[in-house]
């Protein structure tokens, strides 16, 4: 058996659902309304009383990425608001308890799994294959039938790529390509959906190993019959371990004297750094912010860990394939064309158009989401399932970091731009405030910037944005700051935010950088997020970081030297704005250690 | 809870709601009328201050009062008004703490 990098994390067993609890619900609620007050009352300060109006240059972006920033805390407050998870049932044993008949004759349902592959090493592709087959359910009749959607083709053609198909055809599960990539992974997942019949399908990717379990627990939820889809959680099971910081320094400092090493054992051996290095821990995202949005119907599908019904993604389809057809009936008309020439056109169109399940998109599965939210007629539901059902593989490099997150900022920007949820027809209010939440998330570092600036332009240019730091900006600031913390620590009960408020901030560039990428219209790319290490240098990645660092940190010792020889102006404004450069400081290196890690070789 | 009362449960939680707000509002309102000189105002939550003790704090002031009156700098009325001024803080206190 082929040995990866994470079979030792093999034993790590996943976290537990934090229990929802009405009585914090409720703190929270409360916290807030006091939260959101405060704001309005520090903003509505800032905006009449403190701006300095001789530097209305730096006054007005620091008010406005204030007032932005404060925007996403109410976005927060409405997505934390209330926890709705739903009620568990028993697997499904016969189609009648999924969907009406209709005439049909009863029989049991069939599961179908679909395992999407491209490049990835096949015998991790075969590890998936092998926990997809351990699945168990109760009853011995219903068909569960396993697929490997292999999108490289590497069916034995290319003699110079790995035999995906000889692996499907060992462990007895089906095999299906395409000839071409068209629509990326939703392409693969239409292909598959054209060739299969199951009611139910499960969607995981090619490292995505499912727990025995995994259709016991999700398959219930499918008794309610506008159940369009199942989202568990995605575990990242690999992520970097803590390590002393005493083994950091001797292995960096290659310490072989033993009594040197005791005493450096001795000195930093109780502190602990670099777990979850590169922030991919996502519970934050899966255990707070989407389960949480089950309260609104407005947990969106995330690919791989899901189960869907296939009723509700073909209907979304067929609906498409037929506003297709009416639009180009709507306009021929309008072009008072004869209706046998209609006709004739409508024909073409249906033998050209194709019916697809899954919008063609980078982010796919959040696009198809909005669609079937929005679908009236049907009015699916969605659920974040609270229980892990699966572990997957995280990135192990700040490259492929990057290139996942950017894919995720750019795809939800670009629906953002062409297919704006908030002007959807359909969603409901909760809905697009949730969706818009997202979105809005990827603007954010158009307020980071300011923030990451500001001190340094206060350090060199000696300009206050605000008339003073004074007693009135510590009285409306403060209170709100505290408010805030103890609301988001409700919000996010038993989950660290460490790393997320980190990554946060310092990934601020490569946000940046797919916000004009959009903005410019590239086309959105979907690139496939590698599975393994790559220990190339990052130093590229991490150059506007040691920049930032840089100026403020000279910004810090000139001011200094200022403040001791008694010339400074204004020595609280420099006070204020050190603490606030060490929380940059301390945000913004998490990248630069990021770039810098490499397992020791003790590891 | 009876009956008649649970046809108002769903009072419960807009009641809740506007108690937030309403808190909220009157914390913003305290907030606003904050002063620097509020703080320090009330130097002892939960006990009298304590009676300044005259041989402690305030023993030269005593002495350069009897020094001026000595050497003629101020004569016996000022002597009076300036003595009755020192010690009316001391002996409020001291009825106050009886």
């Amino acid at each position: 058996m082929k040995q990866f990098y994470f079979h030792k994390f093999e034993d790590r067993k996943p976290y537990s659902a934090i229990p929802d609890n009405k009585y914090r619900t409720l703190l929270f609620q409360f916290t807030g309304i006091i939260t959101v007050t405060l704001g309005i009352a520090y903003l509505h300060w800032r905006w009449r009383y403190s701006l300095n109006t001789e530097a209305l240059w730096f006054a007005l972006p620091l008010v406005l990425a204030e007032s932005l920033s404060f925007f996403s805390t109410v976005m927060i407050v409405i997505n934390f608001w209330s926890n709705k998870d739903a009620k568990k049932a028993p697997p499904v044993h016969y189609l009648s308890e999924i969907e009406d008949l209709d005439g049909r004759t009863e029989r049991p349902v069939k599961i179908d799994v679909f395992i999407a592959t491209y490049n990835e090493d096949v015998e991790l592709v075969r590890q998936s294959i092998q926990d997809a087959k351990n699945m168990e359910y109760p009853f011995f009749d219903v068909s569960i039938k396993i697929y490997v959607l292999d999108d490289g083709r590497r069916d034995g053609r290319d003699a110079t790529k790995e035999n995906m198909k000889i692996v499907a055809e060992e462990e007895g599960v089906e095999y299906k390509i395409r000839e071409h990539n068209e629509g990326y992974k939703a392409g693969n997942l239409k292909n598959a959906l054209e060739h299969t019949k199951g009611d139910l399908f499960v969607i995981l990717d090619a490292d995505t190993r499912v727990f025995p379990n995994f259709l016991i627990n999700t398959s219930g939820y499918f008794r309610r019959e506008k159940v369009a889809w199942v989202q568990t959680p995605q575990w990242f099971y690999d992520t970097t371990e803590a390590q002393k910081l005493s083994t950091i320094i001797i292995s960096k400092l290659n310490i072989e004297n033993k009594h040197l090493s005791r005493f450096v054992n001795i000195m930093f051996g109780r502190i602990k750094m670099n777990e979850d290095i590169f922030g991919n821990d996502p519970r934050l995202f899966y255990d707070a912010i989407l389960r949480k949005r089950n309260f609104y119907n407005a947990a969106f599908c995330c690919g791989a860990g899901s189960i869907h019904r296939r009723e509700a993604t073909m209907s979304l389809a067929i609906k498409d394939f037929a506003d297709g057809l009416k639009k180009l009936e709507t306009d021929l008309i309008s072009k008072k064309i004869n209706s046998v020439e209609i006709n004739d056109q409508k024909n073409i169109l249906l033998l050209k158009q194709e019916i697809i399940p899954f919008k063609f998109h980078a982010s796919e599965d959040i696009y198809t989401s909005i669609m079937l939210h929005a679908d009236k007629e049907n009015n699916w539901e969605s659920i974040q399932h609270a229980d892990i059902e699966c572990k997957m593989l995280s990135t192990q490099d700040l490259d492929s970091w990057i290139k996942q997150h950017q894919r995720y900022a750019a795809g939800s920007l670009d629906i953002a731009f062409k297919d704006n949820p908030v002007l959807i027809k359909g969603l409901s209010l909760g809905q697009k405030i949730c969706y818009f939440s997202t979105i809005w998330s990827y603007f954010a570092p158009l307020w980071i910037m300011v923030f990451l600036l500001s001190p340094i332009v206060f350090f060199f240019t000696l300009s206050l944005p605000v008339k003073t730091y004074s007693f009135d900006f510590l009285k409306y600031f403060l209170p709100f700051q505290l408010m805030n913390t103890i609301t988001i620590t409700l919000g996010c009960w038993g989950i660290s935010t460490k790393r997320g408020d980190q990554y946060y901030i310092s990934s601020f560039w490569f946000m940046l950088m797919a916000l004009f990428s959009v903005l410019k219209g590239k086309e959105v790319k979907f690139n496939v997020t590698p599975k393994g290490k790559h220990f190339a240098k990052n130093t590229q990645h991490i150059l506007p970081h040691i920049i930032i660092i840089s100026l403020t940190v000279l910004g810090i010792m000139y001011n200094s030297v200022l403040v001791f020889k008694g010339y400074h102006p204004c020595v609280s404004g420099f006070f204020t704005n050190f603490f606030w450069c060490i929380f940059n400081i301390v945000s913004l290196s998490i990248m630069i250690r990021a770039a810098q890690w490499k397992p020791l070789e003790s590891d | 809870m009876s009956p008649k009362l649970e046809k108002y449960t769903f009072l419960i939680k807009p009641m809740f709601f506007i108690f937030s707000l309403l808190f909220a509002s009157w914390l913003v309102l305290k907030i606003e009328k904050l002063r620097p000189s509020d703080f320090g105002k009330e130097r002892y939550l939960f006990e009298d201050e304590p009676v300044p003790s005259i041989a402690k704090y305030d023993e030269q002031y005593l002495k350069n009062l009897f020094l001026e009156y000595k050497f003629g700098i101020i004569n016996s009325r000022q002597l009076d008004e300036k003595l009755e001024f020192f010690l009316k803080p001391i002996q409020k206190a001291g009825v106050k703490k009886n």
